[in-house]
């Protein structure tokens, strides 16, 4: 593999962070390599799973000769097959992606240091991982590989992302839903600006299709804060509209709304099996995810 | 009204809808992530944010209109006030020496002047001002409105407080006839005085009582409960003779609420200081401190009776003269004078009272002086130790007042009955304080002096009086020769006042009052219910008449000690008889420095009087021309100031509730009282009182807006 500081958005202090973890899908996935993934179709691999009689046919190298001997009877061992991941990270370009703090990093920028930290790990444990970036329509997709040339191809394409246009999540979904056939992992990275009954529609299609879904809901510090305290004029980033406020004035409605929003999404996403991960920019991404995998490992 | 400037000031009430716009196109822009959120709050905060965000406004603009008005010191015109024309204020300054007492280690005179002068300070040239004092030597100036505000500045920087009593209801009354010369718009009295209850005796006059248009502010510098001993009396026991033991009996007051103990008392006699006594003094009390010691030498004796140092000095030294070969002068004084000589009222007394000589000079000592009773008007009246007032039809209201003076300083003074006696004439001078002379009324004669049918015999007399209790060992049957066959009764005398010493009885009737006194401040009234001659009564034939009279007179006179002391402020008279002259006093004003001053020349060139008595102290004087050597008399501290009670608050009001009083604690207070009354009462305090209550107001409804911040903010932006 090529040296990972030559990409933007893989910096070396989070590769070797992150290289001790494996990402271990919840959910069984089939994947074309043998892997740490357990593949659902039972062959002859190398961990075993289960014993059942011989039959006639059945390749006699995987009779249990010590079972044989104490039980006189045949029995053939079966294994679990170890397969690659399949997963595709799809990431949200549009425009209020590209919302930051005064002198912190964007929701994009965020969301590319994370698409490649996840890139990075799943080719790193023989999985094949693809990229989709989106707005209203989708702009790249990159479908799933898991050498490192691919790899490179992935990161460099990242590196073009810029924000677009308003966000249409929902459409977005059911196209990506239709076209990904093979079961597999799902990591969407946006903020969600969308209908949330569109955005949950899309998000059950990929699990309808039996999909892992893992979806990282982006928020800038100040937008779960709102931290604003004079009189402001505010422009949409997305639609460039404008509106005059006080936020000492509509603070606490503001910050119910944001909470309602997210509680919103937590709840649709526990219901549709899909695991929901807020994720705020200002926390190093390399930090939460980390946190997020350590998590993870212990509950699968 | 309002200020004009307040026109200005009220345009700062726009000064926060100013800030509000300047805001409002300040407001800086924010790139946010989506508005979605804000949109949705706005559609439900606007209205209630609103309604709060007018009234902050309105709040705020109130509060900066409220500033503006109190900045421009609004008030309400007083309906009685004048106009902003000139001011006439005549000022009332308190100078007796109760002013002299330290409160705080200070002089309560010193805030008084301080007073006095800012008053005259904030006065404009059109202004005018007249000072009075309530004693002193300028007490009796002539006062005026004067527009000449320096010289009467100056004239309160240089005041004094003297040592004599000061009435301020007196100066009140003549700051109220000053007043009336002013044609003013604005006028009013101004008094600075400790509101000590014996300077307000007596009555407003009618011209005060007459002028309630023109306030009094009453600039109270007093303070309750201050402890004070004071010497108000010494007086002299025992013998007058050479080599007689003589004792001086020191009065202490204590005017304070709080006993006294161990208070250190010292007599003073030629300068040294030769007996010390301790006494305890109750509150409100006194207490009497006897010293004897001999005079040896028939000579005039001075000292002192000193006390310990308290807060009021002035009346911790009582100055005494004693004089061993003094005789007693007393004036015998009817209406008329007799063509056959023992006809005259005063005969029996005369010889009574200087029993063995016909010149009056005999071994007696006392020497009688007849005169007429229109002779006091003219008459000096400080040699006489006791004057008989025998059957007087009446006396003139400036008679009764010369008598009362002399009488307050501790004259002893004697009403016989008779003939011209009429109740209703002597009712201006019979009657209750103040001004009198007895404290109860003359009622009708009663008997018979012609038929002679019903006779009253006298009972032994009060043996428990000083005056007779040397006549304890009489034999009561030399009383009971004394009979009345007329007699002319007190009507209900106040038994509290008048004490009866002697009774007229008789079998079936009530007995009568024949001999009464009463006290009238340091000097003694009697009143005897029949004449001094024969026809009413046997009384001056009888043995008793001449050792009564001389009991009598020694007893009270005895006290000469008080007697040989002048007042502060009142006048030295002295009469030398044939030889007439000038008078040369010199006195010790202050340790090592003697001022000689000179007396005013009597009309009649044997007598002079001395004014200038305002410092206490024992003076030196001596005839020039005369080949006598020098004599000594002694000035003291009125008493009645050294009582520091202060008139209650109460009957201050009520004694005043006809004019229209304004009493203040301070300077500052009297500066703004006058500028309420004259101008109107400023409403800048409730202004500010207002502004307070909406300030908070406004804190309140805006922290109700604003929720607490999580963190400190940051702003935003791409």
């Amino acid at each position: 593999m090529s040296e990972p500081s030559r990409y933007k958005f893989l910096k070396p202090e989070a590769v070797a962070r992150l290289k001790n973890l494996s990402l271990t899908a919840r959910s069984v996935v089939e994947g074309f390599i043998s892997g740490l993934h357990k593949s659902p179709y039972r062959g002859f691999s190398v961990e075993f799973a289960e014993h059942r009689e011989y039959t006639p046919g059945d390749n006699i190298r995987y009779l249990d000769w010590q079972a044989l001997g104490r039980t006189d009877r045949l029995y053939i061992k079966q294994f679990e097959e170890e397969t690659n991941l399949r997963s595709t990270i799809l990431l949200d370009t549009s425009a209020s992606m590209g919302y930051s703090s005064k002198g912190g990093v964007s929701k994009l920028e965020y969301g590319c240091f994370l698409a490649a930290a996840l890139g990075y790990l799943m080719v790193k444990q023989q999985d094949s991982v693809g990229l989709v970036t989106f707005d209203n329509e989708i702009r790249n997709n990159i479908p799933p590989r898991g050498s490192e040339t691919h790899l490179n191809v992935l990161l460099r394409r990242l590196e073009e992302v810029r924000p677009g246009e308003v966000t249409k999540v929902g459409g977005i979904f059911h196209r990506l839903a239709e076209t990904l056939k093979r079961r597999g992992l799902i990591i969407i990275i946006s903020d969600l600006y969308d209908d949330p009954k569109e955005v949950m529609r899309g998000l059950r299609h990929f699990r309808h299709k039996r999909h892992e879904v893992i979806l990282f809901h982006l928020f800038d510090r100040s937008e779960l804060d709102f931290p604003f305290d004079r009189l402001t004029q505010f422009i949409d980033l997305e639609t460039d509209e404008r509106l005059q406020v006080d936020p000492k004035y509509v603070r606490d409605e503001y910050l119910a709304q944001i909470e309602a929003f997210i509680n919103g999404y937590r709840r649709e996403c526990s219901e549709g099996h899909i695991e929901y991960v807020v994720t705020d920019t200002s926390m190093p991404y390399e930090k939460m995810l980390t946190e997020y995998l350590g998590r993870r490992k212990r509950f699968s | 009204m309002l200020a004009p400037i307040f026109l200005i000031g009220a345009l700062f009430a726009a000064v926060p809808v100013l800030i509000h716009l300047f805001y409002q196109k300040r407001a800086p822009q924010v790139y946010f992530s989506t508005l979605r959120f804000l949109q949705a709050c706005v559609r439900k905060t606007a209205r209630r944010k609103r309604v709060e965000n007018l009234m902050l406004l309105a709040f705020r603009m109130l509060l900066f209109g409220l500033l503006a008005v109190a900045l421009a010191k609004p008030f309400v015109r007083s309906s009685l006030a004048g106009s902003s024309g000139p001011t006439s204020t005549v000022i009332v300054l308190d100078n007796s020496y109760s002013m002299a007492t330290r409160q705080e280690g200070k002089e309560r005179f010193n805030p008084a002047k301080d007073a006095a002068i800012s008053l005259i300070r904030r006065m404009g040239p059109a202004d005018s001002v007249a000072l009075i004092f309530t004693g002193g030597p300028r007490a009796s100036d002539k006062v005026e409105l004067s527009h000449r505000l320096n010289e009467v500045q100056s004239s309160v920087e240089q005041a004094q407080v003297f040592a004599g009593y000061g009435s301020v209801l007196a100066a009140i009354n003549r700051a109220y006839e000053v007043m009336q010369s002013s044609a003013d718009a604005n006028r009013e009295i101004v008094v600075i005085t400790d509101l000590q209850a014996k300077s307000l005796e007596g009555d407003l006059s009618p011209a005060a009582l007459g002028s309630r248009d023109v306030p009094l502010f009453v600039y109270d510098c007093g303070q309750e409960a201050v402890v004070n001993l004071g010497v108000v009396d010494a007086t002299l026991k025992g013998g007058r003779m050479p080599g007689s033991l003589q004792t001086i009996q020191a009065e202490i007051a204590n005017a304070g609420e709080r006993n006294v103990p161990d208070a250190r008392v010292t007599l003073y006699v030629d300068g040294r200081d030769v007996k010390k006594e301790l006494v305890n003094v109750p509150a409100k009390g006194k207490a009497t401190v006897p010293f004897t010691f001999p005079v040896w030498a028939d000579r005039t004796v001075t000292g002192w009776v000193q006390l310990s140092e308290d807060s009021l000095d002035v009346d911790n030294r009582w100055n005494f003269r004693i004089a061993a070969a003094d005789r007693i002068n007393v004036l015998v004084a009817r209406d008329e004078q007799a063509e056959i000589g023992y006809l005259d009222d005063g005969y029996y007394i005369v010889r009574a009272l200087a029993p063995s000589s016909s010149d009056n000079s005999g071994s007696s000592p006392i020497r009688p002086q007849l005169r007429l009773t229109s002779e006091i008007a003219r008459m000096p009246l400080e040699p006489f130790s006791a004057i008989f007032l025998l059957d007087v039809r009446e006396l003139d209201s400036a008679t009764v007042a010369k008598l009362r003076r002399w009488v307050e300083e501790g004259g002893m003074l004697v009403f016989f009955a008779g003939d011209r006696v009429d109740a209703s004439r002597w009712a201006n001078f019979f009657r209750a304080e103040p001004g009198g002379l007895f404290p109860a009324k003359l009622g009708a004669p009663e008997g018979d002096a012609e038929k002679r049918e019903t006779s009253l015999r006298m009972q032994s007399p009060d043996f428990t009086w000083p005056g007779f209790s040397r006549l304890r060992s009489v034999p009561p049957s030399l009383f009971e020769r004394v009979r009345a066959w007329r007699w002319l009764p007190l009507e209900d005398p106040d038994k509290e006042k008048v004490r009866v010493l002697a009774q007229l009885m008789q079998e079936g009737r009530p007995p009568v009052p024949m001999i009464s006194s009463a006290r009238i401040e340091r000097g003694e009234v009697f009143y005897v219910a029949v004449p001094a001659t024969t026809g009413w009564t046997n009384f001056s034939a009888t043995k008793v008449f001449v050792p009564m009279l001389h009991e009598m007179i020694y007893a009270v006179t005895g006290k000469s000690g008080r007697l040989e002391s002048t007042l502060a402020g009142r006048p030295k008279r002295f009469d030398f008889g044939d030889v007439g002259g000038e008078v040369v006093v010199s006195v010790e004003v202050r340790p090592g420095v003697v001022e000689v001053k000179r007396s005013t020349h009597d009309a009649s060139g044997n007598a002079a009087q001395f004014d200038d008595t305002w410092i206490p102290g024992i003076y030196a004087y001596s005839l020039s021309g005369a080949k006598q050597g020098k004599d000594f008399f002694v000035v003291n501290p009125d008493p009645r100031e050294s009582d520091l009670t202060r008139m209650p608050p109460d009957a201050f009001r009520e004694k005043f509730a006809a004019l229209r009083l304004v009493t203040v604690r301070s300077g500052e207070q009297l500066e703004s009282e006058r500028i309420a009354l004259r101008e109107g009462h400023p409403l800048s305090g409730y202004v500010f009182l207002l502004i307070l209550l909406i300030a908070a107001f406004e804190l309140y409804l805006a922290n109700r807006t604003r929720p607490a911040m999580a963190e400190p903010s940051e702003e935003a932006a791409t």
